[in-house]
């Protein structure tokens, strides 16, 4: 919303040395975001009025060859293109060093003397739009200049700001932040602001005159669902013409362009009190008004030419035949204001908030008066629209005169009363107030004060009592903001320690994430919407998908299932630029019974093996680290979404299957769209993890006698595994303490689907150092063992 | 006899001063030392001597060849460590990697917020991110017909029979908060992070999944201006330095009073720049007192009980941690971004 600073002028004295800065600033902390201030002179800065002093037509074009009278800035030649240009005329004459905007153009021109065809040109006489008044003088095409015909008493060579009431500063307010103060929404509001702000006083709105009631009704009964209050003032002896350049100026600033003296009338008395209100031919209206609910099947064109099919979810204003306007949102074309017009029937209502919104919604205009209504405005807001309007008519046109008036009120809005304690003030904002200052700083508001027995009674004015002002936290609210926030000691919680519960210590997900980054993993956040081929590539066997009713895109409906789609997609993301490299995430994944968490990672390369080993290698440490509940790693062939069945590992928390360990598969691979590389992953649901409770493991004694260990190579055929070789030679010989894996090799020497294995024996005794022979005992107990169970040759 | 020893000395001296390499003491040692050596020849030369200087000149000998052997040693450990190892290093090469892996930006600044308010005692909880339009709005203070209820706004979740509340990803986590309280007991200080969504359009400024970091002190008395605990933590936690700050009007719909709090521009130092649109302050955070229907809803009665609400988004505070423009690059799982903050 758009603020002028003269305009707030009408209604509240500020102090003298006040600068509009300054007032963004006040406003800001206290009320509602000003976003910024402009000076709309500094745009017309260089340009001034001028008169045509005489006009000659160039002969073979369309040009006229004029000298203008620029008063301290001399008599110009200027060259003009405008059909309009005439001796005698008062015209906005750009001077050198001006910025103008030719017809269209979004870079500024600077206006330097010139010599068109010949002929000097000193200047440019400029048309509206070429410098951003076309809201001030509409103009019928873009090649006829202002006429100034309104600034005759103006002395030559003003400043056209200074003359078209431009030397002002205009506030841009953040919409959003006006959203739950109704009475805002107008320059009297703010004004009454900036009196409370600055204990400026604030002008009283003029009263509507008295009007006898109507002979024959002009209201019939509203819809009490739809309309509050209804008023009909029928104005006669009113012609139609522009309205005067002051008010046109206004509006300009504050953005609205002019129309015609009605319609400018009504926007003029809504950016004024935040009244909207609608002006209609009242000879083209059949029979009495009333706000009702649409129909279906009914009809109704709009002032901008859209058709409204009627519906009982919006509000019309209707005579006895049709439908006249969409109510508080926008006119319709047929009963508006036109120049054969000599009788208005001004319609200024007030409206259910909730249905003007539904209404503006469903035809898709959100109107400076729908903006307003579905704020939620009081009803008695409309005497000051009333009173504004009357004043303003009687100004401009002293021939209109009121010849009929309805008031017709179904609900008017009661004043909100809270009461609240000196007490709960002070408590709350920390800080000791004295009754009288809190009285004071609240009555500038327009509330009423009433003190007893430290309690404070209060009645909000109307206009702050449609749910803005309900509740004793509001009453601090307004003290504490009047105060200014920043001006308040910062006081320290005072804190109980003996109450609040502290988690022991840091949550599992937590843990599991730095765990993962420690072992050179990256993480990563992806959406938790998957795409329906990912779904498709690596989570094929879910069902139960919870699933977004509006997605961001058709195929990403679904909530991932797991966290290895994703991921899987993230693999394809970086494996344009990396060779080998690892990421994880921990987050949640969805099912029809809600979210938990999941840990899942993946490792990208060219060796299936090394990969394996390595993420192998990665549970293993998130599993000792984090102290967890012992979970274990079981090889599985079971088929499962994403993994490799010939490469699989369960992980299982007893007997429960809580994530899976594998190489992805060649299909998953594809279909997700990885080319050339490896891919190992594993998944892990954190929900039925936990801490041991405190350690799981037990001392040993740190042995006495030194171990010695030595290697053995041993042949084994592919489909001998690793546990295989630890089983059999675990409970072989106690002096055995430990068999290690060394490596592993294949290739030359080493036949088809075998590999050569090293194992790495550690033996010792507890109570003495043994002797070679007792070493070399072990040693061939082991080779027997594996070449008898598990045909392994020694190498 | 005496002389012949000293010159024997002062001469081996001269010689190991000469020596330059480990191999040239030994043959000095040899020269002194060895079977044929001088020192080793004076020895046998005793039994020329008369048996009654033979003791003295015996210990005065000895002497000399312990002196000597020491010596010997002593200078052949200086040249070899003196030697240097033959190894060749590049000591320019770059350093290797350790472990290239890292969490997500975000999840740093969480955790470094999360450590900083442990350390005021604050609970750190998480909550659910499918919830109900039960607990999001109602619980809430949201209007029946609040705009932030139709779909534009909140992912709504397809399906449901319609009698139950409507389910949605979470849109932020004030109901999750509410929900904590319902759990236990007052006063509550807790601290709940997480990820939140909304149906936006997406630019450099706009996600669609985001990361918010809400603190809350519920007690008897709280004074407003207590609050500043929470902001000034959080501010010098992401910013490692107290940061300027100021509250002013704002409104929200989970508190009254509502506060807007805007913290001075780090860019311009508060002079105005065009990252702070030239007010010198930038937009922080909402903050403000819970609104009496939310503690109702957390069943506490706001008569007796009072707090303070902060709510910041965490994905702005990282990027002007960094200097990052671009929202998206959170989302993106791109190393080439993630592993610039390792
Ligand atoms: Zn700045």
């Amino acid at each position: 919303m758009l603020v002028s600073l003269d305009w707030l002028k009408d209604y509240v004295t500020l102090p003298e040395d006040l600068s509009p800065e300054q007032i963004m600033h006040d406003l800001t902390l206290a009320t509602v975001e000003v976003e910024g201030v402009e000076f709309p002179a500094e745009r017309l800065a260089g340009i001034c009025v001028a008169e045509v002093v005489s006009a000659e037509p160039v002969p073979d074009t369309r040009l006229t060859m004029t000298r203008c009278d620029a008063g301290e800035h001399g008599v110009l030649p200027v060259v003009c293109g405008a059909a309009n240009v005439r001796a005698g005329l008062r015209v906005a004459l750009a001077l050198p060093g001006a910025r103008i905007y030719p017809h269209g153009a979004s870079e500024a021109l600077v206006v330097k003397q010139a010599q068109l065809r010949g002929m000097d040109s000193h200047a440019v006489i400029c048309a509206a739009d070429e410098i951003g008044l076309t809201g001030v003088f509409p103009a019928a095409d873009d090649k006829t200049i202002i006429e100034l015909s309104e600034l005759t008493e103006v002395a030559l060579g003003t400043p056209l700001a200074d003359a078209v009431g431009y030397a002002d500063a205009v506030f841009e307010i953040d919409n959003k932040s006006l959203t739950n103060r109704p009475d805002l929404w107008g320059h009297y509001g703010i004004a009454r602001e900036l009196a409370a702000i600055y204990s400026a006083p604030l002008a009283e709105l003029p009263e509507a005159p008295k009007v006898p009631a109507a002979q024959r009704a002009l209201l019939a009964p509203s819809e009490p669902a739809v309309c509050n209050r209804f008023t009909a003032t029928v104005f006669e002896g009113v012609s139609v013409q522009q309205a005067p350049l002051a008010m046109r100026s206004r509006l300009a600033r504050v953005g609205q362009r002019a129309i015609d003296l009605f319609v400018d009338l009504t926007n003029y008395v809504m950016f004024a009190v935040g009244q909207p209100s609608h002006a209609f031919d009242a000879d083209q209206l059949n029979g009495p008004l009333r706000a009702r609910f649409g129909e279906s099947g009914e009809q109704l064109t709009l002032l901008d030419g859209v058709e409204v099919q009627g519906d009982p979810a919006m509000a019309f204003i209707a005579d006895e035949s049709t439908p006249l306007a969409v109510a508080g949102v926008k006119g319709g074309a047929a009963s508006g204001v036109t120049s054969d017009t000599s009788r208005i029937f001004l319609e200024m209502a007030n409206f259910d908030a909730k249905l003007i919104r539904a209404a503006s919604q469903k035809i898709g205009a959100r109107t400076e008066a729908s903006t307003r209504f579905e704020k939620a405005l009081d009803t008695q807001r409309i005497d000051q629209g009333l009173g504004l309007f009357h004043a303003l008519l009687k100004e401009v046109q002293p021939a209109a005169r009121v010849v009929a008036f309805q008031d017709e009120v179904s609900r008017a809005t009661e004043r909100a009363v809270v009461v609240v304690t000196h007490d709960y003030i002070n408590t709350r904002l920390g800080v000791p107030f004295a009754a009288d200052a809190i009285q004071a700083s609240l009555e500038v508001l327009g509330f009423e004060v009433e003190v007893a027995n430290d309690e404070f009674r209060l009645r909000a004015p109307t206009w702050r009592s449609t749910g803005d002002v309900s509740l004793p936290a509001d009453i601090v609210e307004e003290v504490a903001r009047l105060h200014g926030y920043d001006n308040f000691q910062f006081v320290p919680p005072r804190i109980d320690l003996t109450h609040l519960p502290r988690s022991r210590r840091m949550p599992l997900d937590r843990q599991v994430r730095e765990l993962l980054a420690t072992a050179g993993l990256q993480e990563v956040f992806t959406y938790p919407w998957t795409r329906d081929a990912l779904i498709e590539a690596a989570a094929g066997s879910a069902t139960d998908f919870l699933a977004l009713e509006m997605p961001p895109a058709p195929d990403l409906a679904r909530l991932r299932p797991s966290l290895l789609p994703n991921l899987l997609e993230a693999v394809v993301t970086n494996q344009r630029y990396y060779e080998e490299f690892g990421l994880f995430e921990v987050g949640s994944v969805y099912s029809e019974t809600g979210d938990r968490t999941s840990a899942a990672a993946v490792l990208a390369g060219s060796s299936a093996e090394g990969l394996f080993r390595k993420l192998r290698g990665v549970v293993e440490h998130v599993q000792r680290r984090a102290q967890l509940e012992s979970i274990r790693l079981m090889p599985s062939r079971e088929p499962h979404d994403w993994a490799d069945p010939e490469a699989q590992l369960h992980i299982l928390k007893g007997e429960e299957r809580v994530g899976v360990l594998a190489r992805v598969s060649n299909r998953s691979k594809r279909l997700s769209g990885i080319d050339r590389a490896e891919v190992i992953g594993f998944e892990l649901s954190l929900a039925p993890l936990s801490y041991h409770p405190t350690r799981e493991n037990r001392y040993e004694k740190v042995p006495e006698f030194p171990a010695s260990w030595f290697d053995v190579s041993v042949l084994l055929a592919d489909d001998v595994t690793w546990e295989q070789v630890l089983a059999q030679t675990a409970a072989i010989d106690p002096l055995l303490r430990e068999v290690r894996w060394i490596g592993e090799y294949r290739g030359k020497g080493i036949p088809e689907s075998h590999r050569s294995l090293t194992l790495r024996l550690v033996v010792g005794a507890h109570d003495r150092t043994l002797v070679s022979e007792e070493a070399e005992a072990v040693r061939s107990k082991v080779v027997s063992v594996l070449t008898e169970n598990l045909s392994a040759v020694q190498r | 006899m005496t002389d012949a020893a000293d010159d024997l000395r002062s001469e081996l001296s001269g010689a190991l001063e000469a020596a330059n390499s480990p191999e040239a003491v030994e043959q000095l040692r040899v020269a002194y030392l060895g079977k044929k050596g001088k020192i080793t020849a004076l020895l046998k030369s005793l039994g020329q001597l008369p048996p009654e200087e033979r003791k003295a000149a015996g210990q005065r000998i000895n002497q000399l060849k312990n002196a000597a052997s020491e010596e010997l040693e002593q200078r052949k450990l200086e040249l070899v460590d003196a030697a240097g190892s033959g190894v060749v290093i590049d000591v320019t090469a770059p350093g290797l990697p350790v472990a290239p892996g890292g969490l997500h930006p975000i999840t740093q600044m969480m955790y470094d917020l999360d450590d900083a308010f442990a350390a005021l005692n604050f609970e750190v909880y998480q909550g659910p991110e499918i919830s109900t339009e039960h607990h999001d709005f109602d619980n809430m203070n949201f209007p029946p017909d609040h705009p932030a209820r139709e779909s534009m706004d909140t992912y709504w979740l397809a399906g449901g029979d319609g009698n139950e509340s409507r389910r949605c990803l979470r849109p932020h986590l004030t109901g999750g908060s509410v929900r904590h309280m319902l759990e236990g007991s007052p006063p509550y200080r807790f601290v709940y992070p997480g990820h939140v969504y909304r149906n936006e359009t997406t630019d450099a400024r706009h996600e669609r999944a985001f990361v918010q970091y809400e603190a809350l002190i519920v007690d008897r008395e709280v004074p407003f201006t207590a609050g500043r605990l929470l902001i000034d933590t959080i501010l010098q936690t992401v910013f490692g330095k107290p940061v300027k700050t100021r509250m002013r009007a704002g409104f929200f719909p989970f508190v009254e009073p509502g506060y807007e709090i805007d913290m001075e521009c780090q860019v311009c130092a508060g002079e105005g720049c065009s990252v702070c649109k030239h007010v010198g302050w930038l937009e922080v955070m909402p903050g403000g007192v819970p609104h009496p229907n939310v503690l109702r809803c957390a069943g506490l009665n706001p008569d007796e009980w009072t707090g303070f609400y902060v709510n910041v988004g965490l994905d702005r505070l990282v990027m002007m941690r960094y200097g990052i423009d671009d929202v998206r690059l959170f989302h993106s799982a791109d190393l080439r971004f993630l592993h610039q903050f390792r």
